[in-house]
């Protein structure tokens, strides 16, 4: 307390400067309208910056739960407006449902690449359900455990894949080379077909597994050989099987119908 | 009048009067003509400090009172007098507060160059505090310059015949 008062005292003229300035800026600032809007302005801005700075930070560090609930709510709307309009009619298209579920582990450098996820029998997954994201088609699950499953994936030189050219609704089959994991190609499209680099690549929606009109790649290289009516055709995807992330796994409601009414015709 | 504290009132009251009856009411190329800071310039060297800033707190209230300028006028006459020595010690060169009492002791005997470069400082610096308050804004800061050149000559012109005139004996 005396260091206190000692203190006063040897300051005591530049605390009464201090205190006589701060009067006089107080007085500036609440009396004169224009310095006070001002100012008002000045500190406004600097103190909503913080906040934004503030949120920004708080939201990075929200961005997985916020992650989740996208990857729920997108599931949600698949589920619930998965239809189209043919021909004057409805068609009701809910034949289709889907899980989200994360990627444990997937890989890219063989040439049978296999994929992991985080949902298994549990949740209602089964062998021959599709994965896939809204950029194209991932694999076909192969095992299930019962929280865990794995499928292969189409960077796997076993399978190959219906597709159909979006232009002009020539169909054709995807398969692995095993060389690039951003390149596919594509046979059976008939010399016919007027394709282009560029032309987009769907699925195909004929088998049991897939729905119709996932995007999958672009076409970037295609030739005509000698002797033959199929093109070559080389397909650059749209998804980044390097950086997999959030899948869905796709499942046909009506699977059994459509095999036994296949197997009737065998 | 000998005693200072005399000499300071009458000063306080002449000052502040004839700066709101008169200067106040006529404009020279659009600017007023601050001769107030007057008081300031005179103000007795080895006065209490603290005391000083309060009679000048209360000579700024005052004058800003008058000229529907709250708080500017005192902010800026604060800062003058926070400055005012280093000022004459820039201005007369070496000093010792303590030993002398009347500002008019230096300015006797120093040349004009001095005396003006003295005046010069002080009412720019003080203009330039008070246009900058008074403008506020960074973006103008042409405008603030032109006016605190104009306003300080006009007032050092001013200042400087008065000072002559009544200041003489008594600074």
């Amino acid at each position: 307390m005396r260091n206190f008062v000692d203190f006063i005292i040897k300051n005591i003229n530049s605390i009464i400067f201090l205190i006589l300035i701060s009067i006089s800026i107080t007085q500036i600032f609440s009396r004169n309208y224009f310095q006070a809007s001002k100012f008002n302005l000045f500190s406004s801005s600097i103190v909503n910056s913080i906040n934004e700075i503030q949120t920004e930070m708080f939201e990075y560090f929200d961005l997985i739960k916020l992650n989740q609930k996208l990857v729920i709510e997108n599931s949600f709307l698949k589920n619930n407006y998965d239809y189209y309009y043919e021909n004057d009619s409805i068609i009701f298209n809910k034949n289709y449902s889907y899980t989200p579920s994360k990627v444990i582990s997937n890989s890219i450098k063989f040439s049978k690449n296999f994929i992991t996820i985080n949902k298994g029998r549990y949740h209602n997954i089964e062998i021959e359900d599709g994965i896939i994201t809204n950029q194209g088609v991932i694999g076909i699950i192969n095992n299930v455990s019962d929280r865990f499953a794995t499928g292969i994936s189409i960077l796997n030189s076993q399978i190959k894949i219906n597709v159909v050219l979006k232009k002009s609704e020539h169909f054709g089959s995807l398969y692995w080379n095993g060389k690039n994991h951003q390149i596919m190609e594509l046979e059976d499209i008939p010399k016919s077909a007027n394709i282009a680099i560029g032309d987009t690549i769907i699925s195909g929606g004929m088998s049991s597994i897939f729905p119709r009109n996932i995007p999958i790649g672009v076409i970037c290289n295609f030739k005509l050989p000698e002797s033959t009516n199929y093109y070559e055709v080389s397909v650059k995807l749209f998804e980044d099987f390097g950086s997999l992330r959030n899948v869905y796994v796709v499942k046909n409601d009506f699977k059994e119908e459509f095999n036994d009414l296949k197997k009737m015709n065998e | 009048m000998n005693n200072i504290n005399q000499l300071l009132f009458f000063r306080f009251i002449m000052l502040s009067l004839s700066q709101v009856m008169i200067f106040n009411n006529f404009l020279i190329f659009e600017n007023t003509v601050n001769i107030y800071l007057i008081f300031v310039l005179v103000f007795p060297l080895n006065f209490n400090k603290s005391l000083a800033y309060i009679i000048t707190f209360i000579f700024g209230f005052v004058i800003d009172f008058f000229s529907n300028s709250f708080g500017i006028i005192t902010f800026s006459l604060l800062i003058s007098i926070l400055i005012k020595p280093s000022v004459i010690k820039f201005a007369f060169g070496h000093f010792d507060v303590n030993k002398v009492r009347k500002t008019s002791e230096y300015i006797s005997g120093t040349s004009l160059y001095q005396q003006l470069s003295y005046l010069f400082l002080m009412f720019f610096t003080h203009q330039l505090i008070l246009n900058t308050v008074e403008i506020f804004s960074l973006q103008n800061f042409d405008m603030i310059l032109n006016k605190t050149l104009i306003s300080s000559i006009i007032s050092i012109i001013f200042s400087y015949f008065l000072l002559l005139i009544f200041f003489r004996k008594n600074a």
